[in-house]
């Protein structure tokens, strides 16, 4: 079993960390079958697996939450109603890789990770929306073979430059900026590596107004990911990123749960508001606070150049 | 100053009212300002005029370019505010205000007072700026 690695986080931000793996904990009595039942597993271990790497002692829950996921993955696939491509195969690999940090075997994630491995070492040149998928799928793999994670050969023939943005990004809709917070993420492999690029400079200024203003929109969701992506470029530790966590923070409820939602919820009840709205804020928001505020913290560990 | 994405609409028309009397509308250089407080209100000012270029709201945009002339500072956004302002103008020269989308839903029509209500201001503020831009180019 590989080693899990703790970084404690500061020890005022750690308490919200801690919180939000209380309200998580609450909201494990997910429904295990089906594809959002999975999803949500998912994202509960994703969360959880975090809040461990932060230094929150879950080890117990996180390796129990490994052990229902992997259970139900298994009874889905041997039912053949497991299909690991309607999921996101990076959700779906960190995973896998909580799964072995705690010592849970998953046959059926197992082997996607390394279909997806043999896959990429098969091309020529990785695209570069793949190249996350790539480093992880074969950083995996390679544990399996060797003991230990080695870097991804196809990550290095992987072209990762980040495509040119300007002011005009500030114009543009939810789904454009969720998908540049995307290849942020995918050019510095969630923030292992700079990301290079022409007009990174510009791009981060674009991005650090449209955080705030996604901020005051209450797009929680967008804007824990816009921090991410500024976490990625380099630049953490700016004036708009030293706000946009302290909003984030303040808007935690004392059961841990990020966000405050009853108008929303009053103009559209949902059937199950902490799985379906408050569970994928928590975790977005939680995911930009442990990125945030665990000192040399890289969700997929530093990769040198 | 605290996080811009805290700030109300109205605590950024003070943020540049208080510009435009300290400068008189960019005639001089702001009076009773540190400068300190010229290096804060300028970030300030840059943040707030991306958020409501973001927010497409040309009146609060048309504002801060004005603000970032008195202040003599020249920010990263403002030759993108002036390009967006040209183009959300109408053919008759008014520029839509923040309540225009709402005024025209109710269906009237270019003439009539509502229409011409959610114009007004923030046709004018864009004169205004326009006019405290040339100032800035002359000087």
């Amino acid at each position: 079993m590989q080693r899990v690695r703790e970084i404690a986080a500061a020890p005022g931000y750690l308490a919200t960390v801690e919180r939000a793996s209380s309200f998580l904990l609450s909201v494990r009595s997910a429904p295990d079958t089906g594809q959002s039942g999975l999803r949500c597993q998912f994202q509960l271990l994703f969360a959880l697996w975090l809040s461990g790497r932060a230094g929150v002692r879950c080890h117990k829950q996180v390796q129990s939450a490994a052990a229902a996921v992997s259970a139900s993955v298994t009874r889905a696939s041997k039912e053949a109603t497991f299909d690991p491509y309607k999921y996101d195969p990076k959700l779906l690999l960190l995973c896998y890789r909580a799964m072995r940090d705690y010592g849970v075997e998953c046959a059926p994630l197992k082997d996607f990770a390394r279909e997806l491995a043999a896959a990429f070492l098969r091309m020529p040149a990785v695209p570069r929306q793949l190249a996350v998928e790539a480093y992880l799928s074969e950083a995996l793999a390679n544990c399996e073979n060797q003991g230990g994670c080695k870097e991804s050969e196809s990550v290095s023939r992987a072209a990762i430059e980040l495509p040119c943005f300007d002011e005009r990004l500030l114009l543009a809709d939810r789904t454009t900026i969720e998908s540049v917070t995307r290849e942020v993420s995918i050019a510095s492999l969630f923030g292992s590596r700079v990301a290079s690029g022409e007009l990174t400079t510009q791009l981060s200024a674009v991005l650090q107004v449209i955080l705030l203003q996604k901020l005051q929109d209450y797009d929680l969701m967008l804007g824990a990911a816009l921090l991410r992506a500024i976490k990625c470029l380099g630049l953490g530790g700016c004036e708009e990123a030293r706000y946009a966590i302290a909003f984030l923070l303040s808007q935690q409820h004392m059961d841990g749960r990020f966000g405050y939602y009853a108008r929303e919820l009053r103009e559209v009840p949902l059937e199950n508001p902490d799985l379906d709205l408050y569970l994928p804020v928590t975790v977005s928001v939680l995911w930009a606070v442990v990125e945030m505020t665990v000192p040399g913290f890289c969700l997929l560990g530093r990769r040198s150049e | 100053m605290g996080s811009p994405d805290a700030y109300t609409k109205a605590e950024a028309y003070v943020i540049t009212h208080v510009l435009f009397y300290a400068s008189d509308l960019g005639q001089r250089a702001p009076l009773g300002l540190t400068v300190r407080d010229i290096e804060r209100l300028d970030k300030a000012v840059n943040q707030l005029l991306g958020m409501y270029i973001s927010a497409r709201n040309w009146d609060l945009t048309a504002e801060l370019i004005s603000s970032s002339h008195c202040l003599r500072r020249s920010s990263l956004f403002v030759s993108f505010a002036w390009d967006c302002i040209r183009g959300s103008q109408h053919s008759d020269g008014a520029v839509p205000g923040p309540r225009y989308q709402q005024v025209k839903e109710i269906e009237h029509s270019v003439h009539d007072a509502p229409i011409v209500e959610a114009c007004y201001h923030t046709t004018l503020v864009c004169a205004i700026a326009a006019l405290i831009s040339s100032y800035a180019a002359c000087a």
